[in-house]
């Protein structure tokens, strides 16, 4: 599988190449040894830019350490994450600091992602002032992607506590989107939404996708979302990839067992989902 | 109502309430200033009764207590019969002494105190945190008095500082600047034993706060944006962290006063301790709870200062979103 990626056929190289990412933890100690987790174990997977590669599987699978890792959170213990011609999996802080600004991260929760002291336009601009940007090019550009996110840029002066759930995810995607990044990496970033703000979000994300043909690395356990967004769907278990193919493919035909389960138990899910409004219709 | 109104009101409720109990207790307090006159065959019985009278000792309690409310108005809080003289200014001539103290000591506790505090939860587990961690248990369990008396034990064998008193007995030809140095080198015992037991608990709850915070999805996310780790600490983490300490503070000031009394008598130092440890011994009644409200005030005030500056940095108080939780 290694070596034949879904969407290679691709022409060009891949923006991000991920090969034999690992990482333990440790999990306290126990007779004055160590104990570790494996939480990632020889992962590998490519996006190509403008493409969604969508990661699911049970928590505990090892999906977020995926994507602490890529977003250089956490530092890998082994193996590779080739961003755009650059391996990032070992630079120190210093050197990834001209990189962060091609990987962004979106967190679950959009709230306590933000310094809830700070003003919408501080939230957009700190990522700017760290690389270096100077006071009217910040705030041109915060300007920009609040529009951009569909938000008035009067409200730039605002405290991020006084915006509503939904208008906090476009805030974060604004504060990611104002280094203009390459890849995006959604940790959960709809979950905590309610339906029809998910809705909007992920047709924002899909518009933005296309706009700037970003990549996308989604995380995420809502099978409905993920086939509506990802090309590309890995299916994680126990911290390594079990299965991964285009996403259409892979729901109608499931290989592995863990995909089959994920499936079904979506399905389960759904058909509850419509005796209820059909009772209540 | 503003939230400053309100709390200014609930402050004046709460001397009220202190005075009241003040009264109740020293009056329940076996013994007064007369007993020993009367064991003297020399004082006639007639003589101590009229004394008693003019010091309005024979009144009922309700009555002394609207007397010393009413004199409490004028700014007086009542006459000391051992010093023959009204309350408030033998007070706030010895007040100035310890709030001297006490600010100083202060100052410097929030001085050692954030950037060990932030350091030590920056660096946890490591070898900084758990020196931090022993030292600040240790002085945390061991009651002052202890610190106190050891130090003093120390400084005197050595003779490293003067001690006890203000100034020294000469201090009539000094200049300004050797006077200052005078009592600047006196201050420095109490103040760093006032300063070493509060500090301990500060750091120990700063620390805890700051590594709350440091834990939180905002921090990883400035993480993940290359913030750099002192812009990280001071600019996100230690604003949200302070709250608590903040509220800490109103506790700490009030209790450097109330240690700063014990640290004065062991000292010497010529502050509100020893005067209310004299007019407790020898019951000198409007002395004692003169001393007593001081206390209280501090205390009051020192909440309310940091009442005041949480509303100066914590949005959610100025937004009334505490107060509907």
């Amino acid at each position: 599988m290694a070596s034949n990626f879904p969407g290679s056929e691709r022409q060009g190289h891949p923006l991000l190449h991920v090969q034999k990412l690992s990482k333990h933890y440790v999990r306290g100690r126990e007779w004055g040894k160590s104990v570790a987790v494996t939480a990632v174990c020889d992962v590998d997977f490519e996006i190509h830019a403008g493409q969604t590669l969508a990661l699911v599987g049970a928590s505990g699978a090892g999906k977020s350490t995926v994507a602490r890792c890529v977003a250089r959170l956490e530092r890998p213990d082994s193996g590779e994450i080739w961003l755009d011609g650059t391996d990032i999996a070992r630079l120190n802080s210093r050197d990834l600091l001209p990189i962060r600004s091609n990987i962004q991260m979106i967190f679950q929760d959009a709230e306590t992602s933000m310094n809830p002291r700070f003003s919408a336009a501080e939230v957009i601009e700190e990522p700017l002032q760290i690389q270096g940007a100077s006071r009217s090019e910040r705030r041109d550009i915060a300007t920009a992607v609040m529009r951009e996110v569909g938000l008035p840029a009067e409200w730039l002066k605002r405290p991020v506590l006084e915006f509503s759930g939904g208008q906090q995810q476009r805030l974060a995607i604004a504060r990611a989107l104002s280094t203009r990044p390459k890849m995006l990496v959604l940790d959960e970033a709809l979950s905590s939404l309610d339906l029809s703000t998910q809705a909007q979000i992920a047709n924002l994300l899909l518009d933005l996708q296309s706009a700037h043909s970003m990549a996308y690395l989604l995380i995420s356990h809502d099978l409905t979302l993920v086939a509506r967004m990802a090309d590309v769907l890995s299916v994680m278990s126990d911290g390594r990839i079990v299965e991964m193919g285009a996403t259409q493919q892979v729901i109608a035909d499931p290989k592995h067992a863990q995909t089959q389960r994920l499936l079904a138990s979506a399905r389960a899910a759904e058909s509850k989902f419509d005796l209820a409004s059909g009772a209540s219709a | 109502m503003s939230y400053l109104g309100r709390r200014l009101i609930r402050a004046a409720f709460l001397l009220v309430g202190v005075s009241i109990l003040c009264f109740l207790f020293t009056e329940m307090a076996p013994g007064s200033f007369f007993d020993e006159m009367r064991l003297n065959p020399q004082i006639s019985p007639e003589t101590i009764s009229s004394l008693r009278s003019r010091y309005g000792l024979d009144q009922s309690l309700v009555v002394r207590y609207g007397r010393w409310l009413r004199s409490a108005l004028h700014a007086d809080f009542g006459y000391s019969i051992a010093y023959n003289a009204p309350v408030a200014p033998l007070l706030w001539s010895r007040a100035k002494n310890t709030l001297l103290l006490a600010t100083t000591g202060m100052l410097l506790t929030w001085l050692v105190s954030i950037p060990l505090g932030v350091w030590a939860a920056a660096r946890s587990g490591r070898m900084l945190d758990k020196s931090v961690r022993v030292a600040s248990s240790l002085l945390v369990s061991i009651p002052e008095v202890v610190i106190a008396v050891a130090l003093l034990a120390i400084v005197v064998r050595w003779r490293v500082l003067p001690v006890g008193g203000m100034t020294s007995m000469d201090d009539e030809g000094l200049s300004q600047w050797a006077r200052l140095q005078e009592i600047a080198s006196r201050m420095l015992l109490p103040t760093i034993i006032l300063t070493l037991g509060e500090s301990a608990i500060i750091v120990r709850h700063l620390r805890a706060s700051v590594l709350e915070v440091l834990d939180t999805p905002f921090v990883q996310a400035a993480r993940g944006l290359g913030i750099g780790r002192m812009r990280l600490l001071f600019r996100h983490v230690l604003p949200v962290a302070a709250s608590p300490a903040i509220s800490l503070l109103g506790f700490s000031l009030a209790g450097l006063l109330s240690g700063s009394l014990l640290v004065e008598v062991i000292c010497g130092w010529p502050g509100l301790g020893p005067l209310i440890l004299d007019a407790t011994l020898s019951r000198d009644f409007y002395l004692v709870i003169g001393g007593i409200m001081l206390s209280a005030l501090f205390m009051v005030g020192g909440n309310l200062v940091a009442d005041i500056m949480l509303l100066a940095c914590d949005p959610r108080i100025r937004t009334g979103a505490l107060d509907a939780r």
